[in-house]
Parts: structure tokens; sequence; C-alpha cells
């Protein structure tokens, strides 16, 4: 089944002129999440992660704004003050220099793929930014819910799309299982659209970082 | 954080009131020096997100061909690539708009020559970072550390086993080493064994490739090693009537304020010999604006650059015993 969920992103900031805050914080070791998905840090080594969607006390440290780099390990690459990035610059697309048996550590980095300096960007869970992402309903058969002005003020859950694996607000999530609060509907989908977006906050509680 | 992020009129009372007979600004009384990074730097420019150097061997040494038959078939082989990423270093002071107007001495409207000081730090710092962490995270095309006690050759063992009177220098066939094995403080033997090393030093087919060291690498606490070791008429510290044979090498002495390692010493050849690179992407720009609201004053500069070491060779380093 394709999936009906899209990116989650930074929609308006409640500051008005203040920009969407956004943090730089070494990636986990073998993450593969997409663009615009909950991210949490790891307790253990402080590395960047995709949600586990059951940590609902700081739980999200915000919605991933590059995609995973799979990392070999945590934070691999990543500058130490002032430094070069300490790696090959890019993780994707690596090659070993073809007929060169004796450099085993050797690669050729394409260009054109993506940089990587062992860090990953995020948009921070903020109280104070407005997230913008589709609504559906892990009820039965996950699909797409339509939109309707009774969900805002209605505080609802995350779940990942299995068929795309993006995330969506769940209104088969409530109470105890909340992690958003719906403030409000995308003005360009019209009211009733099923699979139509949604504007959100993180719950405080829920929130890992603020800032 | 030490340093006041909004700067207002009561952190600062002696700039308010006229008496002062000097104020000792470090920014502007602190004489500078001339930058460090610029004498063992190969400085160029970029215009791209980043920039990818390749390593490339040549051929092997060309054999004894034999009445009436072809000569042996060599090529080139390929190494790897080193993608440096130029980094963005910024700062950002903020200064209340009281403050300025009410500074009788006009220090604080010069915020921006203050960030000129920190941005040389940076990239003194980045520079030098080479030499810090070449033992330790910073690698070179052939996926090895800076500075090893093996550095893999493109030609493997036949090329040590081409490159002419390497056996007594190489840690194991196939590679050459730009460290000792262990590392070693600066002496007259652990200074001659560098030489010794860094002259012998074959291309990745093995064949010699004649470098000389220029540069003698090291901290403020090796001055006088230093200044004893290459200025002394005689073998330092011996009773015997020997001549200082570094003397002849016509080695000098760079002191770097940026190395880390109290102990940590090394040699590199003149820069075309070696290829620590700085890549400048953006110079040092500062820019000045005000909050509407608030009038804050924003004094923010920007820079950016690459430091990348694609290659080993010509370099030496020792992080001391």
């Amino acid at each position: 089944m394709a999936g009906f969920s899209d990116a989650i992103q930074p929609y308006q900031d409640l500051g008005g002129a203040i920009s969407f805050p956004q943090r730089a914080t070494i990636e986990e070791a073998g993450q593969t999440f997409l663009l615009g998905v909950p991210v949490q840090i790891n307790a253990t080594d402080g590395g960047v992660q995709i949600w586990d969607g059951t940590t609902l006390t700081a739980g999200i440290a915000g919605f991933s704004n590059q995609p995973g780099q799979n990392l070999g390990t945590t934070g691999a690459g990543a500058p130490v003050g002032f430094s070069p990035i300490l790696g090959p610059g890019s993780v994707i697309g690596n090659y070993a220099p073809p007929g060169d048996s004796n450099q085993p550590l050797a690669v050729i980095t394409p260009p054109m793929t993506p940089l990587s300096d062992g860090t990953t960007i995020y948009n921070v869970a903020a109280p104070t930014t407005i997230f913008i992402g589709t609504i559906g309903s892990s009820s039965g058969t996950p699909a797409a819910v339509a939109t309707t002005n009774q969900q805002v003020g209605v505080a609802y859950g995350l779940t990942k799309d299995a068929g795309n694996n993006f995330w969506y607000v769940d209104t088969n999530k409530t109470g105890g299982s909340a992690a958003v609060r719906i403030v409000g509907l995308y003005p360009l989908d019209p009211v009733g659209t099923v699979g139509g977006h949604v504007l959100f906050v993180v719950l405080p509680a829920v929130a890992q970082i603020f800032a | 954080m030490p340093g006041n992020s909004v700067m207002s009129r009561n952190q600062f009372p002696p700039a308010l009131a006229p008496g002062l007979r000097h104020t000792f600004v470090h920014w502007l009384d602190l004489k500078e020096h001339m930058p460090q990074y610029v004498h063992y730097m190969n400085e160029m420019t970029s215009d791209d997100a980043y920039e990818i150097d390749w390593e490339l061997s040549g051929t092997a040494p060309m054999p004894l061909l034999t009445e009436g038959s072809a000569p042996a078939t060599d090529g080139l082989i390929s190494g790897g690539t080193k993608k440096v990423v130029h980094l963005e270093y910024g700062l950002l002071s903020e200064v209340t708009r009281q403050l300025v107007d009410d500074d009788k001495y006009h220090l604080f409207a010069r915020m921006p020559e203050s960030h000129a000081r920190s941005g040389m730090f940076a990239r003194e710092a980045a520079c030098c970072s080479l030499f810090n962490l070449g033992g330790t995270s910073i690698t070179t095309t052939n996926g090895a550390t800076l500075f090893n006690t093996a550095q893999p050759l493109m030609g493997g063992v036949s090329a040590t086993s081409i490159a002419p009177n390497v056996s007594t220098i190489i840690n194991s066939a196939g590679t050459y080493p730009n460290r000792p094995t262990p590392d070693a403080d600066l002496t007259m033997t652990s200074l001659q064994q560098a030489i010794t090393m860094i002259a012998l030093q074959p291309d990745d087919r093995g064949i010699p490739v004649h470098v000389k060291p220029k540069w003698l690498i090291h901290t403020v606490q090796q001055r006088r090693n230093v200044r004893e070791l290459l200025g002394s008429p005689g073998v330092p510290g011996s009773s015997n009537n020997e001549l200082n044979w570094v003397i002849a090498e016509n080695l000098q002495g760079m002191e770097l304020n940026y190395l880390t390692s109290p102990n940590g010493w090394g040699l590199i050849a003149e820069k075309e010999g070696h290829q620590l690179k700085f890549y400048e992407r953006k110079p040092l720009a500062a820019a000045t604006d005000d909050d509407f609201k608030t009038q804050v004053l924003l004094f923010r500069s920007n820079q950016r650059f690459g430091v990348v070491a694609t290659s080993w060779r010509g370099t030496y380093f020792s992080y001391g015993a």
C-alpha cells in the first residue's frame, strides 16, 4: 500500500520574526530516517535517531530536516573544536579505488553526493513552532481521514505510515497517547479533505528540547 | 559562557565617564603577530560547497628490456579522494544602543576589530589541527591518518621492494612511515631519524621523491631545544668535538602557538613539497545592523574555509614520548 503521509515541516512561528529554531546534533549510527519525521536524542550517547513512537515524556526532539545518513558510528566525521570534518565528507556513494588493493581504507567520493559532517539538522520541537503534517488514523487499516473543524484544539498521537515511512497525526491516539495538539487546518486544503494537512504543536511534556 | 552576550551599560561603567587615562584594550593594544598558518599552508580559493582532491600514482620504474622482446607494461593506479567541506565560522556580538551612545571612548563601536582577532584564531587553530589531530582522526586520500607509522602505498609490497634503502625504515612491507615508532621527544637522535625517514620517502611505486624537509615545526616549550639543535656549532650536549651536522641541513624552526602537545614536533617540506591546504571559500566579513524594536546593535562576522591534508607526502610528526 502506498503511503498517504508526507514530511512534517515547520509552518509558522508564534514569535513572528523569529525563524524556526534548528539544531545540528551528532547522528546516531545506522539511521535511515526520512526528511520530516520525528526524531529523538539517544539517552546513551546523545545521537539523534528516529523517534521510538512510544516515549511521550521528553520524547521528541524535533523533526528531521535532512534524511538519515546511515553512519557507521554515532557522529562519524563530526568536527571537534577547530578541526575539519574528520571523515570522508560523505557517506553515500563512496567506493574503493578500482585497482588499488593496497589501501583498504581509501575511498573515492563522487561529486554531488550529500555532504556529511556526522551531524543531522532537525527542526526543534519548540512549543512556539507550528508544524504541518498529514492527518490519518491507525484504527483498523491505517488510512487518511478527512479534516474537520472539530479537530482543532484536540491532542492526538503521531504514527509512522508503514506505506512510506513518513509520519501522520493519528486521530486514533488520544489521551495518554497524544503527542501533538492541532492548532489549525491547512488553509489550502478545503475542510473535509481526506488526507488533508493540519497545523499542530508538540505538547510541552513530549518535547525533548525546546530551543 | 564567560563573555557577555548582550552588552549593556551596567556591565561597563568605566566606559560611561570621562577621565580614564588609558584603556588597555586587548584586541587593539595586544599587538597582532603575523598569521602563522600562511607560512606552512598552501593557500587556495574555492567557489564551491566543497573541493575533492584525488591522488594518482605514477608508473613503476622502467625495467630492463631484453633484446627482441616487447617492453613490460605498467599503468597508473587510482588512489582515493579527499573531500574537503568548507565550514562556516561566525560570531555575533550585541550591544545596547545606549551603551554605544554613552561610550566615551568609542570602543564598543569597534567590535568588528575584535571579531577579526577571533576569526584569525579560528583559522590558525583549524590549520594547526592538522598537526594536533593528524595522528588520530585526520586522514588523507589513502584513508590512514595523516601521521602514521605505516602509510599504505598504492604499489603495495612492490613499492617498498623497489624503493632503495628503506628496509630499515619501514615497519611493514608495502607501507612507509612518517611518524616514529614509538613517538619520541625532539633530540638529535630522533631528529636524525626523522630527516632520514623523510629524505628516503618513495612515491607509491617505490621511486624516491627526493623531498627535503625545510621547517622544523615545534611548540614554544621546545624553543630552547630547537635553537640548540639547529644552531650549536658542535653537537649539542656532547663532550666530543663533533660538528653539528644539522646546520648544513638548513632546517629552520617554525614555532606554532596553536600546537596542543607540548612535546610535539615535526618536519615539513617547503609548500610545494607537501599537500597541506587551506581553501578560502569566503573571507572574513563583518556586518552591522540593529534590531528595529530594541535598537540593540548587532555585530556579526562570518568566514568560511576548508582545511585538508590531501597526502602525507613531505610531512613527518611525532607527538613526543
